[in-house]
This record gives structure tokens, sequence and C-alpha cells, in this order.
């Protein structure tokens, strides 16, 4: 192909067009630039969404990207529209907003006549309407059009390739000239090759919601609306060598480029007389007074200095403002927030209050946050309590209006399990086999399936229906699906931001989206404000709280007892249930081979269980020589000072960014764009070249060969889960707030857990396990004495002097309306004197009451599971919706049911309590079910988890145990983690890829398993981690089932036995 | 077997092979397929599974004159069954448990697996058909006189034909056995289990234990549409046979009609002296009643009667008998059939008796009709079927967009391939050869292309070893051009795939124009 033609395709739907368009952007962008065209005009159905994605991959391509929108009027015809300056820009976005505002999520309502605001300046490509018949009234709709939107318009005619094609042309060739139109050549892409046609049909029949098998006319005819040479194209234009002509002659004149969108930070409000610089400075050096009332350090002082005269330099001030009155207002009504990320190298923010890690104490990396060399906006991300959050974003839109903050937008994409879904639909698949299917993926993998998952799920491999399925969902993954708001990406302008990007309503009320990701804004370096929710924080706020009521004693993050040995030393056993960010597995195993003694090994604890330094091998060096098994030495000498902390090891993230500058001679701006080039655009096929130029640079400056590869690779980890050190260090802050309430006040913790659920890895029945086992007297669910949330209760007989309530919101399908209505109710008049009273006064349906029976909550009453529900059966209450009569006159109150003979029920055995209580409650305060088993394990050979701390290295032992967790990181090859637990132990399985292939249903479905494994120990104790090495599982949860005695030997061949719910273990899976 | 509820497939019967392979009745599909890959399934049918109980219940008639179906009921799994009223019964074949054993043994041997409960109460043996074979070795349970209680007392409470609901909220007060209600349903604590619990319980439990009587109905026999005709002595004439038919014809659909009903198959046989009988079968469409229709149906095939020596008698019989739908008539002027039709059912009724008259002439598999299939590839945008009554009520499929240059009315079942020289790369032919005669093209207009259905290509294959392999999609086209000759001929001619520089390209002729 010649470099260079003269053709430009003007008409390309991407599949940011959702199932309309079979491309991604980039692949469009790069087939133009292969097939010689000097750009590429992609214009998407109503939204710019697609655009950014576009304009990279077009940047790294070397050619333009046209960007525009294909926009259908209700009453006029559908055109393309490109504007070719910056106003013509803003002018179109703002009326996609106008359009997407006034209609549902992901849909856009125009009529001709909004167009008209478009303006001058705009490329409108009209097409033609199919039939001739309606050519007048199309020639009508422009005349109209065009008095009102005075701009350069052509006709669009593309290829029909129908076999009439020849004479369609001179139709439009004759239409053009009727109405005034120069007619343009496009052929109206969809596909960059013809190797997408079976995509682009099954994205038809998911559109249209039918199998393919039925799409009949639906599909199209040919796959020819690929993008074609220009060759191709004047072949098809034979006769018309204008219109191909026009196109180049069009892509010259539209000079516009999203790199022109100059981001203007909002204007904060600053004290008359003051401009935002100066206020910044005021607010910072107060801050740092306040920070350090025993004088502030030189050492900050000087930081200080330093980053106002950068900020300065670079007018962030207005941003930093923004983002502490974001904070201000959080704290003002109480809110805990945190930030995190890089912005915690950054003195400033510290002084401000938005962060926490003191620059006096940790060397802070400003340029890794804010740097004049590299052109990008500073990212500040702040933490807020989950449950809060809410009222921070409400608070940034009534302050800068709708009009002027936006959330960012998510593109969910097809993931394995949607793409088999829909895919296996399309195709034809019953709902079952499609159910069948996904059910063998395994989290939100994106790796697709392959022909064994199709066999596992029972679907027959000698159809080449089910190789499609496999192959066309895998081509379908990572195409975009639809925009979702991103989980707190704020962004803010000084002028209106539907000038900046279009914005459209989100699924949740009263939010509003624009319609790009923090991808695209950082492409385009656009400032945002990250305000995140973070679990652990509202559980810190309850801790205080709870410590406050219950303990008199009133401390606040900044206040907790600091460098506290005994909290180590309980970390240093893995002893880490609950504690922030160290809790998973690999963090208890890492817990007891680190050893932290110091804040700063937090630090290092919560980095180096991430896939940067796992990946790049650098754990077990640093292990050793921190054990003091291996001397600390250094690549080189002009790498002490980067590694000089971490033992000559690099574990954070700006360690692997210095080691390219310093070591291989990057500047530092090539630095960062390699990190970029690994963690956003993963397509642009790059990365390549940055290894050759760092493994080559290291190796040419006398690095080995090895270590290069390995912090390369390490850079590759960082890339998508990067840990900077100051973002390790503020997570490190709440690591050891919470592990300090953890071993002072497992009370406080434990309830502040369970009420701030869901969050962290646990299931309640193991916080519950935990905080037993340090001592903490739990007391079960009750209406007279429970509150909504867990509580504490002063309980002499335990050694805190307090004892954890459950509270209601622990019974499983109680709404929190019945609940209040409980409390309520007792809070007005007293404990309830029985069950009659209680259903009178609370109001609760018997629905709410049967739950609250089940659930055993009535133990204060006297009332046992089975007397609460024969009682409340007997209860004339209304139905569950009606609220309960008035019996008699209140405070006579006499139950209806006093003189009826007293009926003895059988007894629950001790099996089905335990059952009932994990149905109704999700755990267990009477026993544990392995325990109940324990007999029935032990005769079919399992032995206790507990057995695993006795036997040897390397001997193979059977135990058996409830799943709690499944786990696969990204970075360990594809190894399962499990965790598992009996009566007396939580046991630790390794699951490998290939045990895992055979095993697959036991271990993703087994409720209670059993396994044969080897085990692996390290340490010695009680540091020691032990491993048990799956070689064979079984999935056991029948035996669980017939804890209620339900399962007898006839179960299952029995047709009319009572099929009960089966008893579910809360098990939490991550990936 | 299975059927589907909603999105899921659920297993609702499995043979014992499939069993000991784990499959379960209740289980999805899915889950089943998963555990026994190479298990045969097949849609459960349960209109045909009653009409299958029925004749069972007919075929227990040899060992109680009373006997009835128990239909499936979707509430209460297993319900489906046969009762016999054995009263007076069990002495004939020595007592009642040489009667259950018959009874199974029976069954048995016409390959069903049978379990029989029998009791002084239908309720009670109901409930030990079902489950009380658990409690002992053998295929059948027998309550002895006044044991009823006894009996029951270790069942489950399910086996009162509850129902879900009642069972599960009885289960988790710990009653399960029936024996744990026995304390409830007597004395002042009955009136406490009757609050708390719907009627039905406390009637199903007095039911088993005879403490009130529960009726059980045999089934009914369907009112039979059968006429007969002796004749006082043998004919050979023709139109004797055909004046008895027509009478027969007339008295049965004055009954037919009488009772609202109509039948799809016709018998009428014809007895003649030496005891030979010839039957002429006559099947419809939609059900009939009426007289004039039916007896010219049975005028096309009276001829193939041979009279022999004589025939003396005749009958009639309808079968596949079901209610007449009641069908609305227009009012006005259109209701003498003149005016338009608005209603397209008014076609197909139209159209049903011309297929029943030629299915009578031809045969039923020999009457077909073609249908629009919504397909791109000319030769799949119709299809051939047989004809019946209910495709003719189908609405008719969608019509090919109206685009591109128009199809032959002829195409040709197989495209006949062609020798032709054309302008690269997509030029229509200059001149072609088919079937031995060269053909120069005038005018030609095209390519359409069109692409080949990419599903039912050659190449797809999954294998668990390896990602599956699409077949190569870009070349898998034709584009056709509608040619006309110097001779004035017109055609539809394809060449198949791209030009291609390196290998001639393949044309073919599909079919011609008018």
């Amino acid at each position: 192909m010649t470099p260079s033609c003269d053709y430009v395709e003007l008409a390309v739907t991407s599949n940011f067009s959702f199932l309309r368009g079979a491309s991604h952007p980039h692949e469009l962008v790069d087939r133009a630039a292969e097939l010689g065209m000097a750009a590429i005009g992609i214009a998407d159905r109503a939204t710019l969404a697609g655009v950014v994605r576009g304009h990279v991959a077009a940047k790294a391509a070397g050619i333009r990207l046209l960007t525009g929108a294909r926009l259908a009027p209700e009453d006029g015809p559908e055109m393309i529209v490109y504007p070719r300056d910056r106003a013509a820009y803003g002018r179109l976005a703002r009326v996609l907003t106008l359009g997407k505002r006034r209609a549902e999520k992901a849909e856009c309502r125009l009529d001709l006549a909004d167009l008209a605001g478009l303006g001058a300046a705009q490329t409108v490509l009209l097409l033609p309407p199919e039939n001739p018949i309606d050519d007048e009234l199309f020639i009508n709709k422009f005349n109209e059009l065009k008095s009102f939107l005075e701009t350069e318009y052509y006709l669009a005619a593309a290829p029909s390739y129908d076999g009439l094609w020849p004479r369609r042309l001179e139709r439009l060739a004759g239409l053009g000239h009727r109405a005034g139109l120069a007619v343009v050549a496009v052929n109206d892409v969809r596909l960059h090759t013809p190797e997408r046609r079976p995509l682009l049909d099954v994205l038809t029949c998911i559109r249209k919601k039918i199998p393919l098998a039925q799409a009949g006319y639906a599909r199209a005819a040919h796959g020819e609306h690929h993008l074609k040479s220009g060759a191709e194209m004047a072949r098809l234009f034979q006769g018309f060598p204008e219109a191909i002509a026009r196109t180049a002659e069009i892509a010259a004149r539209i000079g516009f480029s999203l790199d022109e969108l100059a981001y203007e930070y909002p204007l904060e409000p600053v004290r008359a007389g003051l401009s935002a610089d100066s206020t910044l400075a005021r607010l910072a050096l107060k801050g740092a007074k306040a920070r350090y009332p025993g004088g502030v350090p030189e050492k900050v002082r000087t930081a200080l200095a330093h980053e106002l005269r950068v900020i300065r330099e670079l007018s962030y001030a207005p941003y930093f403002l923004t983002v502490d009155d974001i904070v201000r207002f959080a704290r003002s009504r109480g809110i805990l927030c945190q930030g995190r990320g890089s912005a915690a190298n950054s003195a400033v923010c510290y002084c401000l209050g938005i962060t926490a890690v003191d620059p006096a104490l940790s060397d802070l990396l400003f340029e890794r946050f804010v740097s004049a060399a590299r052109d990008e906006p500073p990212d500040i991300d702040v933490d807020f309590e989950h449950e809060r959050r809410e009222e921070v974003i409400q608070y940034i839109y009534d302050k800068y209006g709708r009009d002027r903050a936006g959330l960012a937008a998510t593109v969910i994409r097809y993931r394995t399990r949607s793409a088999v879904r829909e895919v296996g639909k399309a195709m034809g698949l019953s709902e079952d086999s499609v159910a069948a299917l996904s059910k063998t993926v395994w989290g939100r993998s994106s790796r697709g399936i392959d022909a064994g998952q199709a066999q596992e799920a029972g679907l027959d491999l000698r159809d080449p229906t089910v190789a499609q399925v496999v192959t066309l969902s895998r081509e379908l993954i990572g195409f975009p699906r639809h925009l979702s708001q991103h989980v707190g990406g704020f962004v803010i302008t000084k002028g209106p931001l539907s000038e900046l990007v279009p914005i459209e309503n989100a699924a949740m009320e009263d939010r509003t989206v624009i319609e790009w990701d923090k991808d695209d804004l950082d492409a385009l370096g656009i400032l945002k404000i990250d305000v995140l929710a973070l679990g652990m924080l509202s559980c810190l706020r309850r801790c205080f709280a709870l410590l406050a009521d219950h303990y008199g004693r009133v401390l606040t993050l900044a206040t907790q007892p600091a460098e506290d040995a005994r909290v180590y030393e309980m970390l240093s056993r893995g002893d880490s249930i609950g504690v922030f960010q160290v809790e998973s597995r690999a963090q208890m195993s890492m817990l007891p081979r680190l050893k932290p003694r110091l804040f700063y090994d937090l630090v290092v604890e919560v980095a180096i269980v991430r896939p940067g330094p796992i990946q790049g091998d650098m754990v077990h060096p640093y292990l050793r020589r921190r054990a003091g098994q291996e001397p600390v030495s250094f690549p080189s000498e002009e790498l002490a000072g980067v590694l000089g902390k971490t033992l000559g090891v690099p574990l954070f993230q700006e360690q692997a960014m210095k080691i390219a500058i310093v070591a291989a001679g990057f500047s530092p701006t090539e630095a960062d764009a390699l990190r970029r080039a690994m963690a956003t655009f993963k397509h642009t096929g790059t990365i390549h070249t940055f290894r050759e130029k760092m493994v080559g640079g290291m190796v040419a400056r006398g690095y080995e060969r090895d270590f290069a590869e390995r912090c390369f690779k390490q850079i590759e980890g960082f890339g998508t889960y990067g840990f900077p050190e100051s973002h390790a260090a503020s997570f490190a802050l709440l690591v050891y707030a919470s592990a300090w309430f953890k071993f002072h006040y497992p009370g406080v913790f434990a309830a502040a857990l369970l009420n701030s659920q869901p969050m962290g890895f646990y299931a309640p029945a193991q916080i519950v396990r935990d905080a037993r086992e340090h001592g903490v007297r739990i007391r079960p669910v009750d209406v007279n004495a429970s509150d909504w949330e867990a509580t504490l209760e002063s309980d002499a007989a335990s050694a805190a002097g307090q004892a954890l309530r459950l509270g209601l919101n622990q019974v499983k399908g109680l709404g929190q309306t019945d609940g209040d209505a409980v409390v309520a109710a007792r809070t007005l008049d007293g404990p309830f004197y029985d069950i009659a009273d209680m259903a009178r006064r609370s109001g609760l349906g018997r629905g709410a009451l049967a739950r609250l029976a089940r659930a055993d909550a009535f133990g204060t009453l006297g009332l046992s599971r089975r007397d609460a529900l024969w009682l409340l059966r007997g209860l004339e209450l209304g139905s569950e919706t009606t609220p309960l009569p008035l019996f008699d006159a209140a405070g006579n109150g006499g139950p209806k049911f006093d003189a009826e003979p007293e009926v003895t029920l059988p007894a629950l055995l001790p099996g089905e309590s335990v059952a009932e209580d994990y149905r109704t409650l999700s755990l267990s305060l009477r026993a544990h079910p392995a325990a109940l088993l324990r007999a029935t394990l032990a005769a079919r050979g399992f032995a206790p988890c507990s057995s695993l701390a006795g036997v040897t290295e390397g001997a193979r032992v059977d135990i058996a145990g409830l799943a709690l967790v499944r786990q696969r990181p990204g970075s360990a090859s594809g190894v399962i983690f499990m965790t598992i637990e009996d009566e007396n132990a939580v046991a630790n399985l390794v699951v490998w890829p290939r045990t895992f292939e055979r095993y697959r249903k036991q271990v993703l479905g087994a409720r209670l398993v059993g396994v044969r494994g080897r085990v692996q120990k390290e340490g010695r104790a009680p540091y020691q981690v032990i491993h048990l090495v799956a070689e064979r599982l079984i999935d056991l949860s029948p035996l669980l089932d017939s804890l209620d005695g339900a399962a007898g030997p006839n179960h299952g061949k029995n047709p009319g036995a009572v099929p009960r719910t089966p008893i579910t273990v809360p098990s939490r899976d991550f990936h | 077997m299975w059927i589907g509820s909603g999105n899921r497939l659920a297993v609702v019967a499995a043979n014992h092979a499939a069993e000991a392979a784990g499959v379960r009745v209740g289980q999805s599909l899915a889950d089943a397929r998963a555990l026994c890959p190479a298990l045969v399934t097949k849609p459960a049918d349960g209109a045909a599974d009653a009409r299958a109980l029925t004749r069972l219940a007919a075929w227990c008639r040899r060992f109680s004159p009373w006997t009835a179906a128990v239909p499936a009921d979707p509430e209460i799994p297993g319900e489906a069954g046969l009762w016999l009223e054995v009263t007076g019964c069990a002495h004939l074949v020595g007592g009642e448990a040489a009667l259950a054993a018959t009874i199974t043994r029976a069954f048995a041997r016409a390959g069903f697996s049978a379990r029989a409960g029998l009791a002084g109460t239908p309720g009670a043996a109901h409930a030990l058909a079902r489950f009380g074979a658990q409690f002992t070795d053998q295929d059948h349970a027998i309550a002895p006189p006044g044991g009823e209680a006894e009996a029951l007392s270790p069942l489950p409470v399910a086996a009162l034909r509850l129902g879900a609901n009642l069972c599960e909220g009885l289960d988790a007060l710990g009653l399960r056995r029936i024996g744990d209600l026995y304390p409830l349903i007597r004395g002042p604590k009955r009136a406490v289990l009757a609050r708390r619990f719907p009627s039905l319980l406390l009637e199903r439990v007095d039911a088993a234990l005879g403490r009130h009587f529960e009726p059980i109905s045999p089934d009914r026999e369907r009112p039979r549409f059968a006429t007969r005709l002796t004749l006082p002595e043998p004919s050979r004439a023709e139109a004797v046979i055909e004046r008895a038919c027509e009478r027969l014809v007339g008295e049965l659909a004055t009954r037919l009609a009488a009772h609202g009903i109509g039948a799809q198959r016709f018998v009428f046989t014809a007895f003649d002296t030496v005891g030979r009988s010839q039957r002429i079968v006559i099947g419809t469409a939609r059900p009939l009643a009426a007289a004039k229709p039916l007896a010219r149906l049975f005028a096309l095939k009276l001829g193939g009667i041979d009279p022999g020596p004589g025939i003396d008698g005749f009958a009639l019989e309808a079968f596949e008998t079901q209610p007449l739908p009641l069908r609305q008539r227009p009012l006005g002027p259109e209701a003498d059939g003149d005016g338009p039709r608005q209603d397209p059912r008014d076609d197909a009724a139209a159209l049903a008796p011309l297929i029943d008259r030629l299915h009578g002439r031809l045969g039923r598999k020999r009457v077909g009709r073609i249908a629009l299939h919504p397909n791109h590839l000319p030769e799949r945008a119709q299809a051939f079927t047989t004809a019946d009554a209910a495709e003719a009520e189908r609405p008719p499929a969608p019509a090919p967009p109206e685009t591109g240059p128009g199809r032959p009315v002829r195409l040709f079942p197989k495209p006949e391939p062609v020798d032709a020289m054309a302008e690269v790369p997509d030029g229509p032919p200059v001149w072609f050869r088919w079937r031995g005669t060269r053909h120069r093209v005038a005018r030609a207009l095209g390519p359409e292309r069109i692409a080949l259905d990419w599903w039912t290509l050659p190449g797809w294959q999954a294998n668990p070893a390896a990602p599956a392999q699409p077949p190569a999609l870009g070349t898998a086209i034709r584009d056709y051009y509608r040619v006309e000759t110097e001779a004035g001929t017109r055609f539809w001619i394809y060449r198949a795939g791209l030009h291609r520089a390196d290998a001639p390209a393949h044309w073919y002729l599909h079919g011609i124009f008018p």
C-alpha cells in the first residue's frame, strides 16, 4: 500500500456506539494508518465517549483523528458533525449534553431545531435517505436546517454493495445537485477488517435481543463496511473522483484536535484582596503551626516553601484550595477522611490536613506528585467514610452546580462472564447452558473461556456453535458495554463543564456523569478530585465513638498512641483478621516473615504484597536481608541513595522509576511515560521499545542483566497495581490505627467491624470468632437487648468489662425499618414482656416477626425458636403488609392465646440449631458445624485443621473445613489461595492451577470441603506460616446439610421430602 | 426427561443409569449434563404422560373394576399415580399382599417400576405407595385394617399432599413426621392446631386416618362417537355403499355437533359376509363435525372398497375428538363470503379444507408448501415444509428487504458451474459458457455482494487443548450479477469468493429471469 493516499474515511462507527460497531477505536485508527490514510474521522452515535481513545491511538500511529459525533434528530436526517475549532467543539458537546440530560440514561433525544446550538464552524455530512421516495423530504429538511444553522454541508454517499450501486450513486449525485450539496465518499465503516463480521452479527443479535438463527434480515448481508483503501474506494466511486478527493480536503480543513482542550481550574473563593496563591500559602502555614505545636521543623519549612513555589509556577493553587474546601466540609460534619496516593508526598497537603503522612518523618518526593517537568495535573485522592461519602458528593454538586461539576465515567467492558452469557444467548444456547458456562468462569476474569470449560459445562465440543461461542466471546471481551459512574472522580471546571465533554444522566438519581473515564482525563491532562469511599474509615469512626461512649477515652487518628510494641507483636504473629489491608491470606503469611516492629515496617508490609515486587521477584531478597541472612548491598553506588531505605531492594513504585532514571538513563518524563504505558493504554504496543531501552541501558551501564530484567518486570507489575511509598504510608497509618483497636479493645473493634459490613475479607462469622478468641464475650441477638447495630454491654465477668451484643442487623432479611421499630418501641415503653406485647408494640408484620423467631431472637422472653414460631402462628395478626390491629386498649394488652393448652413441640437437635443459626444469622454462637460433624469427619479420615501445626513439613494430611475465602491474586499465575475453617483452627490451602482445573467444581462450589494435601511450613512458631498444598478436594457440603437431620439416608430418593434452604457459609471470593 | 420452567430447564425424570451417574430429579439440566456428559435427554411431554397414565388406569381394570389416574401436580412432587379400589378384589388372588405383589409384578413385566400402598383409606394408601416403601424392603406397603395411624406415623408430613408451603411451615416447628401431629389432632389441642394452619392439614390427616370419608372417582369413560348400520341383506352395489356411508356420516355429524365436538380422524369400516373388514381412514387438518365436507372426503376413497361376496355391515367411528373452537362470524354483508376478508384466519380456514383434500388424495407427507425464511442467501431464503392447517395459520415470515436488483423466479436447486470471462476484480462476465453453450453478455447489473452464513462454514472447531480457530471469512462471499445475453435471456450468475490474482475465479449460474 502506498504510504499516503488521498482518501480519508469520514464515517466510522466504533464500538463506543454500543452494539453497533465491532471494532475498537485504536483498531480502526491503526488500520487506517496501515492503509495510508492521513486522518480518520470517528463519529459515534450521539457520544464523544470513544474519542480520547482514538485520539491517543492516532497520535501514536502518526495520523490525525477528526473528532466528531453522529447525530440523529428525531425529525430530520442523520448526520455526522465534525467541529472545526475549539468553540465549535464546545457547542457540539453542549448540544449532546442537552439531548442526553433530557433523555433516559445512555439515550440522546434531539430535534432538528436543537441543532441551531451547533453554530458555525462545523463540518456536517448529511446521510441521504435509503429510499428515493424520501428525497424531497430530505431536501426540505435540509433547507430548514440550513435556515438556522449556517455551516458547511456535504452529502455522504456510501457504497451499497447491493447490485444497484452505480444507479444509487447516480441518484445521490442528482440529489446533491438538487439540494446544493457536494457529494463526499464514505464507506460507513463499522469494522476494521472483514473478519469482524461474525462479531458484528452477534452484536446486532444482542442489541435486538434475538438469537442468530432468527436474525434474518436484521443482520447485514455482507461485511463490506470495513475500512477500505483509497484505491478501492476510488474504484467504487468510478466517475466521481471529486467525491474521493473531497475527503482529504475536508479532513485538512478540520483543524480541531483534542489537544486544544485547555483545562481551567475552578476559581476558589479567596479572601478579598488575596490571590489564590497567597491564600494557599496562608492556609498552609497556619496548618503547619497546628500540626507542629512545638515549632515547624526546618525540613518541613523548606519543603513548604519549595512546594508553594512550584504550585505558584504551575498555577495549581485553585485546585489545592478546592480540595482543601471539600476536606474542610467533611471535617465540619465529623466525616472521617484521609488523603491517599501520591498527594501524601506533599507537605502542603499534610499541613492542609488533606493527608496524614508526616513529612518530617519521611522522605517526600514532591516531584512524584507535582512536577514542572511533567506536563500533567496533580491527582489528589481522598478517602471518606463509605457510608457518608454521599454527603460530600452532594456538597460538591451544590457548591459548583451540575454545569460545572460532574463525575467521571467508568467504561464498563465485557468480561468473560458477560461476554459468554450474551454471545451464548445470541448463538442460541439454552439459558441453562449459558448459566452453566458462566459458572465455570472465575470472578471477573477477562481471559475468555476455553473449550475445556465448555466441556465442563456439559456442552458438546463437536458442535461448531460451541467453538463459535468460545471464539466470539473472546473477541467481545474488552468491548465497552455501557458507561457507569466512576467511584468518585470529580471533574470541576471554571466554565461550563458541558463545553468540555458531554454530560449524561447516571443510573443513580441525582447524579450526572461525563462521558470520559479516568484514563481519558489523564490523557488530556484534565484535573479531577477523587472522592473515594473507604469502609475502614467508617469502621474507625465507630471505634472512636464506641471508645468514647463505653470507656470514656476520647481519641482521634492523630492522637492515638503511636508505636505500641504490643500491637506490632500481635501483627507479627499474623493475628490480623479485620485489620486494614493486612488481613488477606498473602498479607497474613507475610507478617510473620517480615515481623514489623516500626511504623515504616508497616509501610513496607503494605507495599510488598503487591504484584510489582512479587513479579519483580524482590520479596525474597528483601526478607533475607531483613532477617540478616544476606548482606545488604547495592547494585551500584548511584543506586544506594535510591534503595537505602529498603535494604537495597526496590519495593516502591518511585524506586523502580528512579532506577530507570538513574541506572538506565531515562529522563523523568520518559520514566513516567513508561509507567503510564503499562497502566493505561495497553494496546499501544510501545512496551517492547521501553523494555529494550531500560534493560539495554542498565546492562550498558554495568548492571547485571538479571537485575535489570527484574526491575523491568517490577515496573510491569506496578503499572496497574502500583503502590507509591506515599500511598503505602497513608494506608499504613490505617493499618496501625485498626490494629491498635484490635489489640487494646477487641470488643470495640469487632462491634465496629460488624456494623460497617460489608467490608474487608471476612464475614461476620469470622469476625465474631476472632473476637471470642481475643476474650470478647458475644451475646446473641435478642429483641429485648439488641439495637439495630451491634453494641457493647457492660459485663462484669469479662476482662474488658464489656460484652458485645449482636445487632438486629445480623438477622437475614430483616429490614432496618423493622429493626428500628423494635428498638423504638422498647426504648419508649420498656422491655417487651411477651411475644404478643412485642408484636403489638413494634407493629411488625408476620414475615418480620417470623424472621426474628427463626433467628432465635426471643431468648430473653424464654422462648425457643419453635415456641416463638408456634405462638406467632397463633397470634391474630393481619397479613404481612397490614399493620397489627390493636387488640385491646393499650396497657391491658391481654394476649389471645392465654387460655390455650400448652403444646410441647419436638426440641431442636444441636445440629439443627446450628444449621438454623447459619441460615438466619450466618453465624452461630453455639457450636461450629465442624465440631458437630467431627465424629463423621474422623470416621472418614479427616483430621482437624489444628493438627497441621504438629505434623512435619512435606507430610500428607487430610483435613476438612468450611470454605471461607477463595482468592486468586493476579500476581500469582493462577494459584488459588483458599482459607478453610473448622471448630479450632483455620487452615490455608494452596491450589495450583493444574489441581484447580481438575477440582474446579469443588474449589468453587463446596461449602464444606475436604482436602488431601502436602504440608508446607515456613519460619518457626509463633511466627510460623503453614500452607497445605491441595492435591485432592472433595465436596462435603451434603454432610453440612445433614446437620439438620433432614438429609437422612433416603433423602433425594424421597420425592416429597421438604427441600430446605441449604446452609450457606458466607464465603468471600476475591481475585 | 426435562421440562423448561421459566429460564431453567429441570430434570423431571431420570432412569436408573442416569441416577447412578448422579442425576437427580429437580436438578438443572446443565448440572446434570456436567455430571454426565453422555446423558441422553428428551423434553418431557406432560400431556403424553397424562394420556399414558389414563391408559394404565384402564389397563388396571383387570385388577379392579374401579380405577382412576392421579394426574401430576407441579405443587406436589411425585403426585402422579393410580388409584385402585380393591375392596372385594383381594380374595380373588389370595389376599392383599398377594394382590399388591401381583400388581407390581404385572407392572414390572410391562417395563414399569411401581410401588403399591394398600390401606383402608385413600389418603393412607396414597401416602404408603409414595413414602411407605422406604420402611420395607418390598415394593409394596400395607396398613392392616385399622392400622393406618401406626403405619403413617413414621412417614414425612409431605405424604399428606400438603404442598411445599405448608410442609415448610410444619418443618420449622419440628413437626416432620405424620406421627408428630397425632397429639395435636384430638381434644382441646385440635383447636390450637386449627388456628395455626389452613384447614387442609386437618382434613388430610382425618381423611388418611379414616376420620372422615374421602371419595375417589373412577375415570369416566369418554363418550364414544360411533355409528353402525346393518343391511338386511348383503349388497355389492357401489351406490349402496355410498348411501350407507352418507347416512352414517350424517348421524355421526349430528351427534358430534350436539356435543360441540369435532374429530380429526374418522374410520369407516365395511364388514363383508365372509368375516373380512375393510377400513377407510380419513384424517383432517382441523377438528371437523360437519357432514358435507366429511362425506366429500369419504367419497374420494369409497371406490377403494372391494365388495367381494357382498357387504352387510358398516361402522363409522370418530377419533381424536376435541371441543370445536367457537368462532365469531362477521356481521354485515361480508358475512356471505363475497366481501373482502378482514381476518387472515379466514384465509387459513379456507385453505384447511383444501389441504385436507390434498392429504386425502396424495397422502399426508406429499403435501408441502414453500415458506419464506429470512436469510440473505438465496437458496436459504425459503424453506419447503409439509403443509398442515396450523402452518396456514402462522403469520408469514418477513419478506426480504426491497433493495438490490431483485431475484429470479426460477432458482436452481444447485447453482451450476459455468466458465466465464470477466473484468477483474469485480466486473460482470463478458461471456460465459453454460451447459455447453456460449453466451455473450450484452448488459449486466451488479455486483450484489452476499456473504455466506459464517456459522455454517467449515473450520470452526472446539478442541479442549487448543483455542478455537475461526475460518477465513473475508473471502466467504458471492458477487451476484443480473446479466442479459445478446440473445435476450436473463440469468443470475455469481462469482464465488473475491478475485484472486493467483487462481481463476469460479462462476456459477444460480437462476433464470423470465
